[in-house]
This record gives structure tokens, sequence and C-alpha cells, in this order.
């Protein structure tokens, strides 16, 4: 009568050890959460910083010029935002550490993108009342970044993802 | 009663015979019962995870949308042509800076003339004439 109780211990540790194999994946799925938070946090400061180039523009706190490149600026962020997004998107669903990689590889790249596009904007002749905005917009940025740059790091050093 | 019922003894060894079969099954009806249970959970796990990245998908792509609507809204207002420094007939790419409208450096920054030698009276400057 003992044989039922070992194959049973043993099918119930083999089944316990499986589960965990998946929850360990499962756990690889969140820093995909937290980077698409991040990216939307960044796009989220910026949509306030546009607004307040809008706003300085009408009331001639900048000229046009600066708000028009200022706008261009913002594009840059938006349109990276949508970059990072794809790639989010294909590094969730890719099943190989190479496909992984390869993602990783264009957040990184858009993250860079959005990071020039920023000290861009630090170079421009900001008047006071944007200065606040811009900070906050750049602060935003930088902690996301981190953030992303964390969760990519992480995942990829799991699956000892090292060059 | 078994010793004098040939029937009953058949059928009692029978039951037995069942009874025993079935507890074998008893402890693979547990495994599979734990199993399926973890596995549920699990289902439940990985799809509370699909769930949290859709959602955070969602929500950035409601946070491009302002964006998108911010920038139309000052470019509706200021369209790239009413810029004094911009170009005749120029539209809105709606892409980086454009170069229209970008601080550069002048065009003709390359036009300046090459510094020539010095006059020759220049090169003796400074030297003592008087005694």
């Amino acid at each position: 009568m003992m044989r039922p109780f070992v194959h049973r211990r043993a099918a119930t540790v083999a089944a316990l050890l499986a589960a965990l194999a998946v929850v360990d994946c499962a756990g690889n799925r969140q820093p995909e959460a937290n980077i698409a938070r991040g990216t939307a946090s960044i796009v989220e400061a910026a949509t306030a910083l546009q607004k307040g180039i809008t706003a300085a523009t009408d009331q001639r706190a900048i000229d046009v010029a600066l708000g028009q490149r200022l706008t261009g600026y913002s594009q840059i962020v938006y349109d990276r935002s949508g970059t990072l997004r794809d790639a989010l998107v294909a590094y969730h669903a890719a099943t190989t550490l190479q496909l992984k990689q390869g993602e990783a590889a264009k957040i990184q790249a858009a993250l860079v993108d959005v990071g020039g596009a920023v000290s861009k904007m630090l170079g421009e002749r900001i008047p006071d009342g944007a200065l606040a905005q811009l900070s906050l917009l750049v602060g935003n940025v930088m902690n996301a970044a981190a953030q992303i740059q964390a969760e990519v790091a992480k995942t990829l050093g799991t699956n000892g993802g090292t060059r | 009663m078994s010793g004098e019922n040939p029937t009953g003894n058949r059928v009692e060894h029978a039951l037995l015979e069942a009874n025993a079969i079935m507890a074998q099954f008893v402890p693979l009806i547990g495994v599979v019962g734990t199993t399926a249970t973890l596995l549920v959970a699990l289902a439940k796990k990985l799809g509370v995870d699909t769930k949290a990245f859709e959602d955070e998908l969602a929500n950035l792509d409601a946070q491009r949308a302002g964006l998108r609507s911010a920038l139309d809204e000052f470019r509706a207002k200021y369209p790239a042509t009413a810029s004094p420094d911009a170009a005749p007939g120029g539209t809105i790419s709606g892409g980086a800076p454009s170069a229209r409208t970008q601080a550069g450096p002048p065009a003709t920054a390359g036009a300046r003339t090459p510094v020539g030698p010095a006059p020759s009276g220049a090169k003796d400057a400074g030297k003592g004439s008087g005694t």
C-alpha cells in the first residue's frame, strides 16, 4: 500500500515543480506591463508640456517659432512612443531570447531618441513659466527610462542574455 | 456465512477485489485533482498578467491619443506657414522639427572670406623704430 502513496507524492512534487516553472514564466510577463506604464507616463508628461506650449504661445510668453520647435520635439516623443509600443508588443510575444533581445534593442533605441528630444528642449531658451513643465517632463522621462531599462535588463538577465 | 454459501463467497471475494482496485485509484484521483487545481490557478494568474499588460497598453494608447490631440491643436493654431521664418509653400510634415523652423546655422556659413596674409607692415609692428 506504500507504492500508491509514493507515486502520489512524486506526482504532486512534479506538478508543483511544473507549476513553479509556469509561475516563473508568468512573472517574466510583468515587466512588459511596467514598461507600458512607464511609457504612458512619459506621454502623459509630454501631453501636459504640449498644452503648456500652446498656452504659452497663445499668451505670447514664447514666440511662435520657439513653440513650433518645441512642438516638433513633442512630435518626436509621440512618434517614438509608438515605436516603443510596437516593440513592446513584439517583445511580449517573443518566444526566444534572440527575439526578445532584438525587441529590447528597439525599445532602448526609442528611449535614446526620446531622451535626445528632451535634451534638445532643454537647449532652447525657455521662459520661466514653461521651464517648470519642462522640468516635470524631464524628470518623468528620466524616471520612466530608468524603470524601463531596469525591467529590460532584468528580463534579459534572468534568461542569461549576456553578451 | 461465507463457508456455507459459495455464491456469497464469490460475491464477497469480488467485492473485496473491486474495493482493492478502487483503492488504487483513490490516490490517482487526488493527484489529478491537485494538478487540475494548480492548472486552474495558473491559468487564472496568466490571464491576470496578460490582462494587466493589455490594460497598460490601452492606457498607453489613450495617452498617445491625448498627445496627438494636443499636437494637432497647436498646429491648427500655428501652422508652419504662419511662421515668419518659414518658407512659402511649406507644409506640416508631422515629423521631427523641420529644417525651416529650426534655428540652424546660416546657409552662408562657409562664405566667410579666408584670411589672407597680414599686411606687410603688420609683421614689423611693434618693433622699435625710435632711438
